[in-house]
């Protein structure tokens, strides 16, 4: 007896919260909602190649396919000499290479995955030929000319147009590094 | 007395009165209803369309980049009631045609420019058939490939730093193009400032926005609320370097990008709510406290009542 009073006690209950519940449901929503993304892709790797013919140093440098877009510079040292680096009016002249006021040669481009330089020709002045002849040509004392290239990744501005680099930002800076090569 | 007492404390007598308790509660719900339908007979219009309220995510697929070719509007996410009554939903993916597929091989004609600001141009439009107010949830994060399930998919993670360098605001380096302001007098969208972080933004739209039935009264579309999408260029300078010796003294400097492999994402989730009781509505379904205010043309204008929004908004649900 007391038991089914409780449950129609508990019925009535229900019943009264449940009105109250229509009421907090009367507000209708939905929603809607999507999402993407891109996977970004950095980081570059390039190759300096060195090619010595009669006292002259090709100097080119590859990035690999991999790679994001870099600037590249040049510089080359000689000790106990001269050298003469893209001469204009010489063979091996580029004009895509340019001296900048702080001696290093900058290319003009900005090097793609996949690209290379155009050679950089570096005279190496002052070197005493030993033998020139049929026998031993060009038969030169040693040498050692020392190239060094960096190469930054390029910046671009919001319409996609690379910005010039800035090489003189530091890294402690929070701004920059860059890849060194050599080769002498 | 005693008989009274038999009578109300016997079966029939508890029966009796619970029948009694149940018929004086719905009458006196039917008496509310009717009420409220004779003094609010609009309400009760609204009412009755409810069952189709429908939000719809769209975003312009630009057929050029000249900028003088007309919107190409795709729906991309949606959810709204179909002609037999069920939810009709689909949720999509965002920025497929960010970078152009021109030659339509599947894939992006270019890498991705870091740097570069993309056109993004999102908006809303109401896929129902009764008038609604619209927030927008957006969140902007990176994310880490982990692994590989075993049916080869990538696994990716959310995370909230990629770079040593980023102090915890890897977010910030997902630039996008808001259009909106704390007052919603540029273009009607209202930026919540106390429920945005750099993870997420949080946008209301001011006015309601129609039904495609009530074209006549109002647009059924927002204005665009975002246009644009760029990766800050700061990421190519995060950067971890090493250094080891080489053959002949030379020295291999080896520089890790911290951002590479890593995926950006942008994520946007669209509430639509009622507009009838809109106050109450937001309140209820959002937990926001908005003030609205009805134009001359009786145009309801919603804005946010200053610091009071919940710590935690239905957007962190």
């Amino acid at each position: 007896m007391k038991k089914r009073s409780m449950i129609l006690a508990a019925l009535a209950m229900v019943m009264v919260l449940g009105a109250g519940i229509s009421n907090a449901r009367a507000y209708f929503t939905t929603y809607a909602e999507a999402e993407g993304g891109y996977v970004v892709k950095l980081g570059d790797t390039t190759r300096l190649e060195e090619n010595v013919v009669n006292l002259h140093k090709a100097v080119s440098i590859t990035s690999e396919s991999t790679s994001e877009p870099v600037w590249i510079r040049v510089k080359a040292y000689y000790a106990e000499g001269d050298l003469q680096i893209n001469e204009e009016g010489t063979e091996g002249y580029s004009a895509k290479w340019s001296l900048g006021e702080d001696d290093w040669w900058y290319y003009s481009d900005v090097v793609m995955a996949g690209e290379t330089t155009e050679v950089l020709d570096v005279a190496i002045m002052g070197v005493e030929v030993l033998e020139d002849d049929l026998l031993n040509p060009s038969k030169v004392e040693d040498f050692d000319v020392i190239v060094v290239y960096e190469s930054i990744p390029v910046e671009y501005d919001e319409n996609g147009d690379p910005l010039t680099p800035d090489w003189d930002a530091e890294i402690g800076d929070d701004n920059i590094t860059v890849d060194t090569g050599s080769a002498n | 007395m005693k008989k009274f007492k038999k009578i109300v404390f016997s079966p029939a007598g508890t029966i009796a009165m619970f029948v009694m308790a149940a018929v004086l509660l719905l009458t006196s719900s039917i008496g509310g209803a009717r009420a409220a339908l004779t003094y609010y007979s609009d309400t009760y219009t609204s009412q009755l369309q409810m069952y189709d309220i429908g939000v719809t995510l769209q975003e312009n697929w630009k057929p050029g980049e000249d900028g003088t070719q007309a919107p190409d509007w795709h729906d991309i996410s949606w959810r709204y009631y179909d002609d037999d009554g069920r939810w009709e939903e689909n949720s999509g993916t965002l920025l497929t045609q960010m970078i152009p597929d021109k030659d339509g091989d599947g894939k992006p004609d270019e890498s991705l420019v870091i740097g570069k600001k993309y056109d993004e141009e999102l908006r809303v439009a109401n896929s129902g058939t009764i008038n609604e107010f619209v927030r927008v949830s957006i969140y902007k994060y990176w994310m880490q490939k982990t692994g590989v399930d075993e049916d080869g998919n990538e696994i990716w993670e959310k995370v909230r730093s990629v770079s040593q360098r980023d102090e915890n605001t890897s977010p910030d380096n997902i630039i996008l193009g808001l259009l909106c302001d704390a007052t919603g007098v540029d273009n009607g969208w209202l930026l919540d400032e106390s429920s945005t972080t750099d993870e997420r933004v949080v946008l209301y739209y001011n006015k309601a926005i129609y039904a495609p039935a009530n074209a006549e009264q109002g647009s059924v579309e927002t204005p665009i609320f975002c246009n644009s999408i760029q990766i800050s260029p700061n990421i190519i300078w995060k950067v971890t370097e090493t250094r080891t010796e080489a053959d002949g003294g030379r020295v291999n400097i080896v520089t890790t990008y911290d951002y590479d492999g890593y995926k950006f994402v942008l994520d946007v989730k669209v509430d639509a709510i009622q507009e009838h009781n809109i106050e109450t509505a937001v309140k209820s379904a959002w937990g926001l406290d908005v003030n609205v205010n009805t134009t001359r043309s009786g145009e309801k204008v919603l804005s946010l009542v200053k610091d009071a929004s919940p710590e935690s908004t239905a957007a962190d649900q």
